[in-house]
């Protein structure tokens, strides 16, 4: 092959090679914008609960959180009579269990939505959504672009992950995050009595490298979720929409947990491991400079 | 990360170094460093390119925008011993590097690594791939973070620096490429109990950690060893300079050997008949 044909088809070999990485980097970006669950960007339009949490408070803390439902979701709460409580929902953990094994588990949250016994027939129409926020200690993580592949498959309404979702963190130098999961419940099912509804969900968690522990395994607890139940109403107004919280829920006390066990490293092991490792990259070294020097340049 | 910016990643490892290397073999300074710029972008690790490329920029070596005079490579040749000991001004800004450092536990820690690329670098910048490749493997070898993918790094370069190497297949060769693979597969397995099973076995992960470290320092002093030195580029008279005039008499006697090797970018000289 001739030198000016070479040239002309390396050159046109490089632009080709060109076009595909910059085309490439520029779809990866368009696509990386657009998957960021937890983006404020996004306009979320006050549809996330944790989003109001997090504008307030900088870490996830179970007090604080507690505080913020009680207080700050009280004045969102739909107006039912509280002598009756037949009427509401009930909104309960049917069963909370962790699947797999190692680092990578699946949470099982399976939900009963349930209607009161009397319906209330007084209210407009209106489209109902159940919110559930999941907790996560601190050890464990939910990836967001996971979710978001996943949400579209489980037909979830939305799912995010608010709180410290750097994936590479271990533990102790993490804080907590919790996944918010939103699930169409369907419209006008206040006007139906005694209905119910099953909710089963399945959440992927991760672990995080865990403290040093003498035992060599760290255990962490993962509780039963909050849930809520959104309903936007109708009304001459601009749409109103205010929650519905489980009656039983005010009093609830968390029984349900489900423990992990992640291996961890003992404390024990940290003298030799750090003289043994030491000593072989030195050795390591040695050989690796006193080759270069004395064989570089050499034919053997 | 979204699969196209990861095959542009992982392609960025083989293609683009293989184009940034033939544009820096026929002069095209400028070109080369914009392809080092795209593989650096994909990838961090390319940086570590930076100090050999700037070695190898040497006037006295390579010209910007001029052909530079090709080595006789053929398979007879008895090759000299060249120990470069000469440190040039480049070795300056390692020292700035080294400032970024302040706590004694990263720079002991970073320590082995600093200096075994320091050391590789100022062995082998003139014969560039197989200083490329020898820098990966030192790279990936004594890396904080092991991971199984790393090894793609230094596996695109392999094909060009086998060409050069006396090492043969039968049995050499095949028992660095078992030992290699026996060392990767026992760690691998380790970290698999580890991060799918659950089970605490942190020490033999760590001890199947210096196995691999030994494996990747063995096969990498064998292949030293057994590398024919080739600096692609030879020596020339820097005009307008200090004056050094012991470069004079050099740029004179490969003048005459330019009409033989001719500035043809694509040499067709065959490497040493030792084949793998």
């Amino acid at each position: 092959m001739s030198t000016p044909q070479c040239n002309r088809l390396c050159l046109h070999q490089k632009l080709a090679i060109l076009w595909i990485f910059f085309s490439g980097a520029i779809v990866s970006s368009s696509e990386v914008k657009t998957s960021q669950p937890s983006d404020s960007q996004n306009s979320d339009d006050g549809k996330y609960i944790m989003r109001s949490y997090f504008d307030n408070h900088e870490n996830l803390h179970d007090s604080s959180f507690e505080n913020f439902m009680t207080r700050e979701l009280s004045s969102s709460l739909c107006i039912v009579n509280p002598e009756n409580q037949n009427r509401g929902v009930r909104l309960s953990v049917r069963e909370l269990s962790l699947n797999g094994e190692g680092s990578h588990r699946q949470l099982s949250l399976s939900i009963r939505l349930q209607t009161g016994e009397e319906s209330i027939p007084e209210l407009p129409p209106h489209k109902c959504e159940v919110i559930v926020i999941q907790r996560l200690p601190l050890g464990v993580f939910a990836d967001p672009f996971e979710l978001q592949n996943l949400h579209k498959r489980m037909g979830l309404k939305n799912v995010a992950v608010f709180g410290d979702t750097n994936l590479e963190l271990p533990s102790f130098r993490s804080n907590r995050s919790a996944v918010e999961i939103h699930i169409d419940a369907g419209s006008d099912i206040l006007f139906m009595q005694s209905s119910g509804m099953e909710i089963n969900i399945l959440l992927p968690l991760h672990a995080r490298y865990q403290p040093l522990d003498e035992s060599g395994y760290s255990i962490i607890q993962i509780g039963e979720p909050d849930m809520l139940m959104r309903c936007n109403i109708e009304g001459k107004q601009d749409k109103q929409s205010c929650l519905f919280m489980s009656l039983e829920d005010s009093a609830k006390s968390r029984i349900s947990t489900v423990e992990w066990k992640i291996p961890a490293g003992m404390k024990a092991h940290t003298g030799f491991v750090s003289v043994v490792t030491f000593i072989t990259a030195s050795l390591s070294t040695v050989s690796i400079v006193y080759t270069s020097m004395f064989w570089s340049g050499t034919k053997t | 990360m979204s699969l196209s910016y990861f095959l542009g990643a992982w392609l960025s490892d083989i293609i683009i170094t293989q184009l940034e290397m033939l544009d820096l073999t026929i002069g095209n300074v400028i070109q080369a460093a914009c392809w080092y710029g795209l593989i650096v972008h994909f990838r961090i690790y390319p940086i570590i390119y930076a100090l050999p490329i700037i070695v190898f920029l040497d006037p006295r070596i390579f010209q910007s925008g001029v052909k530079p005079l090709l080595c006789d490579w053929t398979s007879d040749q008895l090759k000299t011993r060249q120990i470069n000991s000469q440190v040039t001004d480049q070795f300056d800004a390692w020292t700035a590097v080294k400032s970024i450092f302040t706590s004694s536990g990263k720079v002991i820690s970073f320590l082995p690594q600093f200096i075994v690329q320091l050391v590789l670098i100022f062995c082998f910048a003139k014969d560039l791939v197989f200083c490329f490749f020898v820098q990966t493997v030192a790279f990936v070898a004594f890396n904080k973070v092991i991971t199984a993918q790393y090894f793609v790094w230094f596996y695109c370069l392999l094909p060009l620096i086998l060409p050069w190497t006396n090492m043969k297949l039968k049995w050499k060769g095949l028992c660095c490429i078992l030992l290699w693979m026996g060392a990767q597969t026992h760690w691998l397995l380790w970290g698999y109990l580890l991060e799918f099973k659950g089970r605490n076995v942190f020490l033999q992960l760590w001890v199947a950690g210096l196995l691999f470290l030994a494996a990747n320092v063995f096969i990498l002093i064998l292949l030293i060893r057994h590398h024919n030195y080739a600096p692609i580029f030879r020596q020339h008279a820097v005009f307008g300079k200090s004056g050094d005039e012991r470069f004079a008499s050099i740029s004179s006697s490969s003048n005459q050997q330019t009409s033989s090797v001719g500035v043809d970018p694509y040499p067709t000289v065959p490497p040493p008949s030792s084949q793998m």
